[in-house]
């Protein structure tokens, strides 16, 4: 991909990025259901036209197209989309939308920043396909931690307005907690989905190079984190599943997820979340 | 033609004069035929508890006052005798009636701001016209706007949202907190009046269970029955002893008894908790007074309390959410009001404008046909398709000015307009020489 096409697409999809917050935006603040009813193709162009890009720059680079933290923004920025995408679908509910698309946007925003003008040169060597694999599933379950989280928060949010008695406009904008909990609920479910696909790739590499001794240490603090949000979502997916944990309780515990990605993101190295 | 309206309603008019003048089907019907039959005007009667008004056409010619014939029929029908201070009806013309007629429609005039009822009684009244025959272009074309921004209202703005009476902001909090209640058991405790009336509003909906506890049987029975009859769904009817199992089963729990004390207790709201276990909230909507669960169950993890209060707070905060949405409902309705006005102001220079283009037409048809037999075909059709053109893009401007500027509207000003391109007929030709030679020198072509 030359230098101008890369930085144009870049640019592209942050116009777009921006402008699906405008929209969903405005869906959330007129609450009404006219707009409610808005086609849901703004959001399915952007993901499918991010989709296309990375898929050219996956095969330009013969890897997950995340060859810097810049470029895992973006990636992130894609997977909430994605899985907001996939959310509304499931569950016909696109008011809430803006909460996700927003914090998308901000992270492709960073990372056209960051990215216009670089050399997107790939480097060189083989494609090494596992940890492709390993990269792409752990973005993606990061992204379904941070969805999760946002659901999460807004259902704490309706769930203490209720308590408290404060009908105003959150109140009415909202769909219903029960509603708010699944959408919390089967984010953190596709967030633990791609961390166990994650955490059996890279287990599985260690194994095979755990002689090396430039090999990374489990015990390394960037790879405790992953597999501390790995365990929570697993304790929230399964819980939420078997019919013992729901409501606040979940919703809680995706915010705390969702703070030790943050916390992940923050250390995400020039090598990744290995070579902090 | 002048669009009048004669309105008596809620804002006017006393309750004992509006059930005197309120029509049934077959009276508008009746009095629609005999209001417009004489004139050949149109007219449609728009008839419900709040309001009854009378919407008709006059001629010009007629006098200054083109209510007068709808006046004197109501005054002969149902002794309605008119007053104007202090005014016990409403009524105009023009302008002010189709904007009238157009907020009624989105609720801008109704008691409770925004309801949705009265769209459909706008559509009935249309019906009623068509049955009388009285509903002519430009009414049907009013009633349908009238429908049209009353829908509009609807889905762009939230002036219809939110419940305004407390069953329906009990339901209304019951949705926020599970969404659709099919899937979810109410329970029902005790036969007080908002009990009854929310039992009323779960008529039209779908439930996965609903259950009704009363001290005393009988009448939890005979509202059970009622509710079936009134096309309601099953309905158990369980005694008052299974109270603490009936609430362990349910999802939504409304309170409406008339007892001195709480009937669900804080301990024994910890024990249903208890025993519900897992991840299910339950919704208690105490609609009783004195209240009729203690206080303290809302501090149960998983519980929702909610009482009367609460039910105010929510009906509030609706009433506030649905004035804050007048002005987008407001230019919805001037929007709407503008368009039928420029429909209106067109449908008057329509004839002058048919007329123009049928003369231009006629014109270019026999230049065309002097022409025909020195032409091919191909030349022919090419020459017609050319004229066509050129007529359209002569006649274009003049066209859109006329239906667009209301000061061309003047009948005085169409008539001299015809008269302009009127056909010289033979012997019209003027008789004075001077005058001829007048026209000659005026006339490029004679120069």
């Amino acid at each position: 991909m030359s230098p101008l096409l890369f930085d144009a697409a870049i640019l592209v999809l942050t116009v777009l990025y921006a402008l699906l917050t405008q929209h969903a935006a405005r869906r959330y603040l007129s609450g009404s259901s006219g707009l409610e009813r808005l086609s849901r193709s703004p959001l399915l162009l952007t993901v499918l036209l991010h989709l296309s890009a990375l898929i050219l720059r996956g095969v330009e680079t013969g890897t997950c197209p995340v060859l810097s933290r810049w470029e895992a923004l973006s990636f992130v920025a894609f997977c909430m989309a994605a899985i907001e995408l996939t959310l509304e679908l499931r569950r016909g509910i696109r008011v809430t939308g803006v909460f996700v698309l927003a914090p998308a946007a901000v992270l492709q925003l960073l990372s056209a920043v960051f990215l216009i003008g670089r050399d997107p040169a790939p480097p060189s060597g083989a494609p090494d396909l596992a940890g492709s694999l390993h990269a792409f599933a752990a973005l993606l379950g990061i992204s379904g931690v941070v969805v999760a989280g946002i659901y999460g928060a807004l259902y704490l949010g309706l769930h203490r307005k209720i308590r408290a008695g404060d009908y105003g406009g959150f109140f009415r904008r909202m769909p219903s907690l029960e509603e708010l909990g699944e959408l919390n609920a089967t984010a953190a479910g596709l967030g633990f989905l791609s961390l166990c696909v994650t955490v059996g790739i890279g287990l599985y590499g260690w194994s095979t190079r755990a002689s090396d001794p430039e090999s990374i240490s489990l015990l390394a603090f960037p790879v405790g984190v992953t597999l501390l949000l790995w365990a929570l979502l697993g304790v929230c997916s399964v819980g939420h599943r078997i019919g013992r944990f729901g409501g606040a309780r979940l919703a809680g515990t995706t915010i705390v997820a969702l703070l030790a990605a943050l916390l992940l993101l923050t250390l995400l190295g020039p090598k990744g979340v290995h070579g902090a | 033609m002048r669009l009048y309206c004669v309105s008596l309603n809620h804002h006017c008019t006393s309750m004992e004069l509006r059930e005197r003048v309120a029509f049934a089907r077959e009276e508008a019907i009746d009095f629609l035929q005999r209001l417009c039959a004489p004139t050949e005007s149109e007219g449609v009667i728009l008839s419900t508890c709040n309001r009854t008004e009378i919407y008709a056409t006059g001629s010009p010619g007629q006098e200054s006052t083109p209510w007068q014939p709808a006046l004197e029929l109501l005054h002969a029908d149902r002794g309605f005798e008119p007053v104007l201070s202090p005014p016990n009806h409403w009524r105009d013309e023009g302008a002010a009636v189709v904007r009238h007629l157009l907020r009624v429609s989105a609720g801008l005039e109704s008691q409770v701001l925004g309801e949705t009822e009265i769209l459909g009684q706008v559509r009935t009244a249309l019906s009623w016209a068509d049955e009388a025959g009285t509903c002519g272009r430009r009414m049907r074309r009013l009633w349908e706007r009238a429908i049209g921004v009353g829908k509009r209202v609807r889905a762009e703005t939230l002036l219809g949202d939110g419940a305004l009476s407390h069953a329906a902001a009990a339901f209304e909090l019951a949705r926020k907190v599970f969404g659709p209640l099919e899937r979810h058991r109410i329970l029902v405790v005790g036969t007080g009046e908002i009990g009854a009336l929310a039992l009323e509003r779960l008529r039209g909906s779908r439930t996965a269970g609903l259950t009704l506890i009363n001290r005393t049987r009988e009448r939890a029975e005979e509202m059970a029955a009622a509710h079936r009859e009134g096309g309601g769904g099953p309905v158990e009817v369980r005694p008052f002893e299974q109270l603490e199992a009936s609430v362990i089963d349910a999802d939504v729990v409304l309170t409406s008894t008339a007892a001195g004390e709480p009937i669900l207790d804080h301990g024994m709201m910890r024990r249903i908790r208890a025993e519900r276990g897992g991840r299910r909230p339950l919704l208690l909507l105490d609609l009783a007074l004195p209240r009729a669960v203690d206080p303290r169950a809302g501090e149960i993890d998983g519980v929702y309390l909610k009482n009367l209060d609460d039910l105010a707070a929510v009906i509030r905060s609706n009433e506030a959410q649905r004035r804050d949405e007048v002005p987008k409902a407001e230019a919805l309705v001037q929007r709407g009001t503008d368009a039928y006005l420029d429909w209106l102001r067109g449908l008057s220079v329509e004839p002058t404008v048919r007329d123009l283009r049928d003369r231009f037409e006629r014109v270019r048809r026999e230049e065309l046909e002097e022409l025909r037999p020195g032409l091919d075909a191909e030349a022919f059709a090419r020459l017609d398709a050319a004229t066509r053109r050129l007529i359209a893009r002569l006649l274009h401007a003049p066209s859109a000015n006329l239906r667009r500027d209301d000061s061309l509207h003047d009948p005085r000003l169409l008539g001299m307009l015809q008269r302009l391109f009127e056909e010289e007929r033979p012997g019209s030709a003027p008789e004075d020489p001077e005058e001829r030679a007048r026209e000659s020198d005026e006339d490029p072509a004679h120069r």
